[in-house]
């Protein structure tokens, strides 16, 4: 009796864990070990890889170049467009957090039957395809668009500032595309706030600057938290967006590895980039939670 | 009239109106207060009547509809809660969950821009005051109810407000801790000096706490009086019904004598009372008798009556009649002797009222 009921929770859980366990494993983990397997494999001349052959050029290249001696040079192309690639997510998520947490913050303190309408209008831009509305920023940013014609109709310029192409460009189009990652988590945190904590605040002698500072904005960090990791992973490995509005020479991380699969012809040199940039991205997030799971309540 | 140096808080007319859903809602109606230093005032009425309104206008969370409010005889409608001298303890605590509750206790003095070493001290003795010494470190949810109201209540002592508003600081709490509490809540009031402005539906602990009371109905401010006032005289029925028991007697203001009046009840007895409460003679007046005022005995010359019911309570006994066959009407025999109930259900009574016993209500 006992020893069936032992092993029918045991099937049980694994019926339950199963499906779970099936996904992770076959969409996450094994894509996972294939990249890995494939990083550290010789190159095959017309792409692909020479299977059986190891080696770890794909990561010495990354950081050196071989001139025709054969010697290793420190060649810091790589390392540019990654540096490049963090300065335009970091950038895209310092905007989307300016434009984000007022429009939230906006959202939560309207009457409750406006909320919903709210939240669906700032989603509204995810019922069209990505790429739809990056040609549509190609549309305003060109030297012809509006944003251009504006700006000469309005006497500000003579000739078309330019626009497109620019990490500007480039700013704006992740900025817009991922601006909702960024309100939704933040708004979730503020409408659960307690408005009575903020006026207890103000009763005990708080200002404005200080119920926002010292109680609402220590209560919505696990939102801006949630939101800035929302944005900035997704902006750091942005492909169509700096494809199209950031021309060749705006080149982000996500570009560069699918040139490798592409043109390049170099499967093990993209792998090793992917892997390279999850690293730095789990490292990244790491320190961040850190940092941000000890900041409320100090001070 | 008190002189205007003695009032810490005075409303005139204040009025306070809400657009409500289903239209406007009268919250506060024209109503009238003055609340003297260094006391202990109750707000005393059903839920909905209003309290919490008047209370978040002195806080400042509301602006008033109409009238005046002053506090230290200068009118403050126009001040920001934070530039009031005026703290909260929340029905709901609303203590700050990031916090320690050190800093929760210490947040009013770090805004006002206290240096650190005297908020570390001031927090110390309010946390030893309300009984919490040690507690600093630890968050507010690692504290059981009674300890996060105590913090509540250190947090809105620590800026030493001139007056304190607490609005239903014990409905959370369970019987024991809130008998407790409200001993702790007197002492701290007399030790501080402090006014406080104590809000509850409770009509015991409004009495056994408070220096005077404010009783409240659907936003109007019925009677204000010394707990014994409000109890004894009550003037109007919904005081007279809300505050203890009462039973209420419907008749004639029927005859003046030399030094007394007399009632024709509407249940056929007479009665005879002291007071007119402003009436003519002939005028139809309602009569409230506490169940403890009343006697009853087999014979003599009392109200007629039958016993309905007997309750037998352990200090005391409740009788519960019919006079001639209507109206009810319950006395209330301590038993002093230890002898079991010297009457029995269904026997006949009389009832005697002594005329000093008898309250003439207004309405
Ligand atoms: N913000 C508000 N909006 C609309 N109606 C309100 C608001 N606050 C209170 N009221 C109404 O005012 C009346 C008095 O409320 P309140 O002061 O909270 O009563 P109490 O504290 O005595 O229970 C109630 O009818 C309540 O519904
Ligand atoms: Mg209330």
């Amino acid at each position: 009796m006992l020893e069936g009921l032992g092993r029918n929770r045991f099937l049980r859980r694994g019926l339950l864990l199963g499906p779970a366990l099936f996904v992770i494993g076959f969409f996450m983990i094994l894509p996972l070990f294939l990249m890995a397997y494939v990083s550290i494999l010789e190159r095959g001349l017309a792409g692909g890889v020479q299977w059986g052959q190891h080696t770890l050029e794909a990561y010495v290249r990354f950081l050196f170049e071989r001139d025709l001696m054969d010697n290793l040079v420190v060649n810091i192309d790589y390392l540019r467009i990654f540096g490049r690639s963090f300065a335009l997510a970091f950038g895209t998520m310092i905007v989307a957090l300016a434009i984000g947490l007022p429009t939230a913050f906006y959202m939560a303190l309207q009457p409750a039957r406006w909320r919903n309408l709210l939240i669906f209008l700032v989603t509204i831009p995810f019922w069209t395809n990505l790429l739809v509305r990056n040609y549509a920023w190609i549309l305003l940013l060109r030297d012809s668009g509006l944003v251009n014609s504006g700006l000469i109709w309005l006497g500000l310029t003579d000739e078309p500032v330019r626009l497109l192409y620019t990490p500007f460009a480039v700013g704006v189009g992740l900025t817009y595309s991922f601006l909702p990652f960024m309100i939704l988590p933040i708004y979730a945190s503020l409408e659960k706030l307690d408005l009575r904590l903020v006026e207890a605040a103000y009763d005990l002698g708080a200002n404005k600057w200080k119920a926002l500072t010292r109680i609402v904005l220590p209560l919505a960090l696990p939102g801006i938290a949630a939101g800035s990791i929302l944005v900035f992973i997704p902006a750091l490995g942005a492909y169509v967006t700096p494809e199209l509005l950031g021309g060749s020479r705006q080149l982000m991380i996500g570009n560069l590895i699918q040139g490798q699969f592409g043109a390049a012809r170099n499967w093990p040199f993209g792998a090793a980039l992917a892997f390279v940039l999850l690293a730095i991205v789990l490292c990244s997030m790491m320190l961040y939670l850190l940092r941000f799971r000890r900041a409320p309540g100090q001070g | 009239m008190e002189s205007v140096s003695e009032a810490a808080i005075e409303a005139r007319r204040l009025t306070k109106v809400f657009d409500g859903p289903g239209g406007e809602v009268r919250a506060l109606d024209n109503v009238d207060l003055i609340i003297r230093k260094n006391e202990f005032f109750t707000l005393l009425g059903p839920s909905g009547c209003g309290k919490t309104t008047l209370l978040r206008l002195v806080a400042g969370f509301e602006q008033p509809s109409g009238g005046e409010l002053l506090m230290d005889g200068e009118a403050i409608a126009e001040r920001p809660p934070h530039r009031r001298p005026v703290n909260t303890v929340f029905q709901s605590y609303a203590l700050f969950p990031h916090m320690t509750v050190a800093e929760n206790v210490g947040f009013g003095l770090e805004m006002m821009g206290r240096p650190r070493e005297e908020i570390g001290q001031r927090v110390e003795r309010m946390l030893a005051l309300v009984k919490l010494e040690g507690m600093g470190p630890r968050r507010p949810n690692q504290l059981s109810g009674g300890q996060q109201q105590r913090v509540a209540l250190a947090r809105a002592l620590a800026n030493q407000p001139k007056v304190l508003l607490l609005d239903e600081p014990l409905s959370a709490l369970d019987f024991k801790l809130r008998k407790e509490m409200q001993i702790e809540l007197k002492r701290l009031q007399s030790e501080t000096g402090i006014t406080f402005v104590f809000v509850t539906h409770d009509q015991e602990e409004a009495l056994t706490m408070s220096d005077r009371i404010a009783v409240m109905s659907d936003g109007n401010v019925l009677q204000i009086g010394s707990p014994t006032e409000i109890y004894e005289h009550p003037t109007s029925r919904f005081v007279a019904d809300f505050i203890g028991e009462t039973n209420l007697l419907t008749g004639r203001l029927s005859e003046r004598m030399a030094s007394s009046l007399r009632f024709e009840l509407d249940s056929g007895g007479l009665l005879e009372g002291q007071e007119d409460g402003g009436n003519e003679t002939g005028a139809r007046v309602t009569l409230a008798v506490r169940p403890e005022r009343a006697e009853i005995s087999r014979e003599g010359s009392g109200l007629a009556a039958r016993i309905e019911q007997i309750v037998y309570f352990g200090t005391d006994t409740h009788y519960h009649l019919r006079l001639d066959e209507q109206t009810p009407f319950v006395v209330r025999h301590q038993n002093r002797s230890g002898a079991t109930s010297r009457f029995s259900q269904g026997e006949e009574v009389r009832v005697t009222i002594s005329p000093d016993a008898i309250r003439v209500l207004q309405d």
